[in-house]
């Protein structure tokens, strides 16, 4: 089998748009691998449905390139990029059934009908859909035009995937089981997917790498885990995730807070805050033992119970307010004003580097 | 049964609704039609019938009719149909503005309009003096009073009718299937004739049996545009009735035309049954 992580399937070169006075996109460099599932994600207005849309060729940039599998395709018309789109609303033409939408792509490659009815029939049976071939997209449920949409968009055996946050108007169990299925099926076709989305928690579920967008400019591409761990600026770090960033003044022996908590760290910096993500904090009614650790006292301000855990607001003496989230048990849950010890590893204490854009506070 | 009475009660309701509106139609237009009707009977049972269908005169006039509706009507939907989808895709501002510029010619007397055009077209007119200047023609040439100033002035007045249908249906089409058949490989030719025409054919067909009908029974224009040259039926029903006062035959000419009209109604609800082929019920319910 090719090594395909080594063949770039998407390129980005200093990719600028701009519509009127307002400046979308900003030098944007991307380059994604063949057979990589990478996820574009961003808040509303952040450049990301511009993004994708000028991948899919449907906005040309002011300037810059992009090539799919090195053939540069800046300039060329939608249809000549052999690109699958998954839309937000599905665009699945009303007035054609299930199999007649999806030998639609077929049709338009001059494919025989007869051949594009059994495309078209094998790509429905791979979403589970080979009994809905008749019916109309208003005669079939949510989740199952999603997967008409898919079958439509992969059938041709495009390029390159193009999914547009399809999942957000699906129910979190249907859209749960439905991340799973599109995740396989990318896996299984191999298919080069870029997936766009505001919803940071499915971004780290489905991707094998994230770029996160904000203000029209890449802020962090990275798989997961970095960009959970490693968040490169405050945007990203607060984006991903719930967090805890503590700001103060660097001493020798870590960061000292304004309230007066001094937190060690495993790794030196000196950019003047730090990140704890909530489950990285240890609570307990007594001050637990362990080396390169931070230890707290504090107490309950505020406790939310949402199932699976309970997120504690906990007062450190001092001032700051931490945000910890534990597994719930129900035998030993804290109660609010209750005095408790918080622990902290130094490797849990990460160093946020400063925005480039943001003033030195 | 339950349900069957159900059903009863809604449809007696539904009657209860459009009753005053059928009494006043009752009254007002099918009791005089029906009187219209019995004139036409006055002489020797169906004689005028016959004659009029005999006579070489009414039957070219009948078929003239028919073929400057058509002209009219194939001339609106080549100006509507881009015309609208071009308004579907304006700014809301920008479509208020549009829309106020197509209804203008509605609010506006069709009489005033008519004067419009032969202002427009007249020989002395900016239309002949721009031809003039631009060394076109060497003398102004005769643009009024002929078939031709009676069809560019149908063509201006009943637009409205052909756009405002067509946009209807052009303005409820979702905007991505546009970009989704451009997406799949279909080129511009394509998009319209599997995506944008499907989907806008009932506004089409609505807008065409609209324009189509009321070409037929067009007055005055051929009468002030056409300077006598232009025979059209409604002229011809105006010639028997107030020159001749033969009131049966007018009568008669009026009845022709009102079964022309059904004809063509039914024509263009067959053809909407055909190309929608009972899929606009599952797609659009």
């Amino acid at each position: 089998m090719p090594d395909f992580r080594n063949t770039s399937a998407l390129k980005l070169e200093n990719i600028r748009k701009t519509f009127g006075s307002v400046e979308a996109l900003s030098s944007i460099n991307l380059e994604v691998s063949a057979g990589e599932f990478l996820t574009i994600l961003g808040p509303s207005g952040s450049g990301k449905t511009t993004l994708l849309r000028l991948i899919a060729g449907f906005v040309t940039p002011d300037s810059g390139s992009l090539t799919i599998f090195g053939e540069d395709m800046t300039m060329a018309s939608a249809g000549k990029r052999q690109i699958g789109m998954v839309f937000q609303n599905y665009a699945l033409f009303p007035h054609l059934t299930v199999l007649e939408n999806v030998m639609f792509p077929l049709e338009m490659r001059k494919h025989s009908r007869r051949e594009a009815a059994e495309k078209a029939a094998a790509a429905l049976a791979a979403v589970h859909l080979d009994a809905f071939g008749d019916r109309y997209p208003k005669q079939i449920s949510g989740g199952q035009q999603q997967r008409v949409a898919l079958a439509r968009a992969v059938v041709f055996e495009p390029k390159l995937l193009l999914l547009d946050e399809p999942f957000s108007a699906l129910d979190r169990r249907l859209r749960e089981s439905m991340q799973r299925e599109v995740r396989q099926l990318q896996a299984s076709l191999n298919l080069t997917t870029i997936f766009i989305t505001h919803d940071q928690e499915e971004a780290l579920f489905m991707s094998d790498r994230i770029a996160v967008i904000d203000g029209g400019t890449i802020q962090q591409l990275g798989t997961p885990n970095e960009i959970y761990y490693h968040p490169r600026s405050i945007t990203v770090a607060e984006f991903i995730g719930d967090s805890n960033i503590l700001e103060g003044t660097e001493t020798p022996d870590g960061l000292r807070t304004r309230s007066g908590m001094l937190l060690r760290r495993a790794s030196s910096s000196n950019s003047g805050r730090v990140l704890i993500r909530p489950e990285a904090i240890r609570i307990s009614r007594e001050p637990a033992d362990g080396v390169a650790m931070n230890q707290f006292k504090g107490k309950i301000a505020n406790r939310t119970f949402v199932g699976g855990f309970t997120i504690y607001q906990v007062d450190v003496h001092g001032g700051d307010t931490l945000t910890v989230r534990c597994l719930a048990d129900e035998e030993t849950m804290f109660d609010t004003h209750q005095e408790v010890h918080l622990s902290i590893r130094e490797a849990d204490c990460r160093p946020v580097p400063r925005d480039a854009k943001e003033p030195r506070g | 049964m339950n349900q069957g009475f159900q059903a009863i009660k809604a449809q007696a309701g539904s009657l209860a609704l459009v009753s005053p509106a059928l009494v006043l139609l009752g009254i007002l237009f099918f009791y005089p039609i029906f009187l219209l009707f019995l004139t036409t009977l006055e002489l020797e049972n169906i004689g005028n019938y016959a004659q009029v269908v005999s006579s070489d005169t009414s039957m070219q006039v009948f078929f003239n009719t028919l073929r400057i509706a058509v002209i009219v009507t194939v001339v609106d939907l080549v100006l509507a149909y881009p015309l609208a989808v071009y308004i579907s895709r304006l700014s809301p501002t920008a479509k208020t503005f549009a829309f106020f510029l197509v209804l203008i010619p509605l609010w506006t007397s069709q009489l005033v309009r008519t004067y419009a055009w032969m202002v427009l077209l007249g020989r002395n007119g900016p239309i002949n003096n721009a031809l003039v200047w631009l060394g076109i023609v060497d003398a102004p040439i005769r643009l009024a009073n002929s078939e031709f100033a009676v069809i560019a002035g149908m063509t201006h007045i009943l637009l409205p009718y052909m756009l405002l249908p067509i946009y209807n249906s052009v303005s409820k089409i979702d905007p991505s299937l546009f970009d989704a058949a451009r997406g799949l490989g279909a080129g511009a030719f394509s998009t319209f004739t599997r995506v944008l025409m499907p989907l806008s054919i009932q506004g089409v067909l609505a807008g065409v049996s609209l324009v189509l009908v009321l070409s037929l029974g067009v007055f005055i224009m051929p009468a002030l545009l056409g300077g006598g040259r232009v025979p059209v039926i409604a002229l011809l029903i105006e010639q028997q009735a107030g020159s001749f006062l033969n009131w049966a035959m007018a009568g008669t000419l009026s009845a022709v035309l009102m079964v022309i009209v059904m004809i063509t109604f039914f024509i263009i609800k067959l053809a909407t049954r055909l190309f929608v082929r009972g899929r606009a019920d599952a797609a659009f319910s």
